[in-house]
């Protein structure tokens, strides 16, 4: 046979073979499947083939999203159906000739014939043939790759590459002897006397559980306000911690170890009438209301000017007094001959000396805690 | 239903009921039981020489009744009429007289143990009239004391307005 006859052959055997096979609604356009759904351009006539279809054309046919990335070289064209003639040319050159029943399918009559037809689909096209599809993309709906018909090697290539992406998926199942354990939590007994009976059926609301925190809650002993013959207090007989605060733009500081709890300031904070100007008023806390102080006023009203909101409230250990602050810095350990104490505390008893480091006030806070609660006439 | 109530509670902590109303932000409860009635804002008559604290008197269905600026009482300053005003009519000691409020709340039950007592830090003596501070529904209530309101002069005063 001649060239001539030889694609005519091919182009009837084509045409008769994508008649029968494409649906009235996408028959002529490349876009379509052979049962309407969308798939490239490249195969849309080879969905349906045999069998003897190779993996990568039944795959880009089918699911764009399940054909697997092969190797070109592994790209066969075996199929005993003939493609559309507008997809003819999606036969690459790269692929090895199909056999035919009557006719005598080289490469270079395929490759001829789909010349031919290759102003039909766009470099797109091409492009998209050539390019794998990423494995484990979801399938479409009316896509089934059935793997008893798809070839051993390329199935095999499928599987190894599942099992690859697998391994690196579980690292921690590839050790199945390490076992996580939970740390150890150590849950301090009490003692019978100080643990109280509570229904256990029952959740406790939100009142029962503030009251339960206000029960439980044992404030540490005050600190003794005690001055020593080394003019000391007893607090700070040795190195200890203090802490900076921030009142109305003066620095301060306080001794750590006199102080209770530091929580916001309330927006609520409840004020009182009948009080001195320095106390600003009740603040909700775990350990109850705890009476605010307004520092500022408190230390130096003789230069507290403007009004201005408090974030802070540092409560006094042992106390149900706290001092509104501005900011709180984080803690210093300083040496007790690091501070230049005052002798004579006749007048304000509230201050124990100055900080030569930082240069600024210390307070003596359990002295302040004491002052505070004898102004409280109803304490 | 409500006296069941407060006899339902045990000897040791009785359950007493607080009618609450808002002053200057603040609420304050008063016991329910000197509590006699609560009046729309009406127009009240100045009388002339009264204390600052008084704002004037009422006719109560014939009765002559002396109302307190409370905010004043307490040290608060002082606040405008509006559609919430209420005069609280309140007897103590024998006495009726009547208290303007911003507004009237409602009818809280609170049990003595819930009473906290509250600081008293100033020189003013308002801060007498604080019988002790209730947390209640995410905030403080302040319960007055009406007995201490007004001093035996005081009342004597308020006799001859």
């Amino acid at each position: 046979m001649g060239n001539k006859q030889t694609e005519e052959v091919i182009t009837d055997y084509f045409s008769e073979l994508l008649s029968d096979n494409t649906d009235s609604k996408s028959t002529d356009t490349i876009d379509s499947n052979i049962d309407g759904t969308e798939k490239p351009k490249t195969t849309a006539g080879l969905e349906k083939s045999s069998p003897e279809i190779s993996i990568s054309q039944h795959k880009i046919a089918q699911n764009k999203q399940d054909a697997l990335p092969l190797p070109e070289s592994e790209i066969k064209v075996e199929t005993t159906i003939a493609p559309k003639p507008s997809l003819a040319k999606e036969v690459h050159h790269e692929r090895a000739p199909r056999p035919y029943d009557s006719v005598t399918n080289t490469k270079e009559n395929v490759t001829d014939s789909h010349q031919k037809n290759s102003d039909i689909i766009s470099d797109e096209t091409k492009t998209k043939l050539v390019e794998p599809k990423p494995l484990g993309a979801p399938k479409t709906k009316d896509v089934k790759i059935d793997n008893d018909k798809l070839p051993a090697i390329a199935y095999e290539q499928h599987k190894q590459r599942l099992e690859k992406m697998l391994m690196q998926v579980s690292p921690a199942e590839a050790n199945p002897q390490t076992k996580i354990t939970a740390p150890e939590v150590i849950v301090p007994v009490k003692p019978e006397s100080e643990t109280k009976s509570q229904p256990t059926s029952k959740p406790l609301t939100e009142d029962q559980q503030v009251e339960q925190i206000q029960t439980d809650y044992q404030p540490l002993p005050t600190l003794s306000s005690e001055w020593l013959e080394n003019g000391r207090p007893n607090w700070a007989q040795d190195k200890f911690d203090i802490l900076l605060i921030e009142v109305n733009g003066l620095q301060l500081a306080v001794p750590l170890v006199a102080l209770g709890q530091i929580q916001k300031m309330d927006e609520n904070l409840t004020p009182l009438f009948g009080q001195s100007d320095w106390f600003m008023g009740l603040q909700k806390s775990p350990a109850g209301n705890i009476k605010t102080v307004n520092t500022a006023k408190f230390v130096m009203p003789e230069r507290y000017k403007n009004e201005h909101d408090y974030k802070f409230v540092v409560s006094i250990n042992g106390l149900n007094w706290g001092l509104a602050v501005d900011r709180i810095h984080q803690p210093i350990a300083i040496d007790p001959d690091s501070i230049r104490w005052r002798v004579n505390r006749s007048s304000r008893p509230w201050m124990a000396g100055m900080v030569k480091d930082h240069m600024c006030v210390l307070l003596d806070i359990p002295s302040m805690g004491e002052l505070l609660q004898q102004q409280d006439k109803n304490h | 239903m409500a006296s069941n109530t407060a006899q339902k509670s045990t000897s040791d902590d009785p359950v007493l009921q607080w009618v609450t109303f808002r002053l200057a932000g603040e609420t304050y409860g008063v016991n329910v039981m000197q509590v006699q009635e609560v009046l729309r804002y009406t127009e009240i008559a100045p009388v002339p020489g009264a204390p600052n604290y008084v704002l004037g008197i009422i006719n109560l269905r014939g009765n002559v009744v002396t109302v307190i600026d409370t905010r004043n009482r307490f040290g608060l300053a002082s606040g405008e009429i509006t559609d919430n005003t209420r005069v609280v009519i309140i007897e103590t000691d024998g006495h009726v007289i009547g208290i303007l409020v911003d507004s009237v709340a409602e009818v809280v039950y609170l049990r003595q143990s819930e009473i906290e007592t509250a600081p008293n830090v100033g020189n003013d003596e308002s801060a007498k009239f604080i019988q002790g501070v209730c947390h209640k529904n995410d905030e403080l209530l302040i319960l007055i004391e009406l007995n201490k309101l007004l001093t035996d002069t005081e009342w004597a005063e308020l006799d001859e307005v």
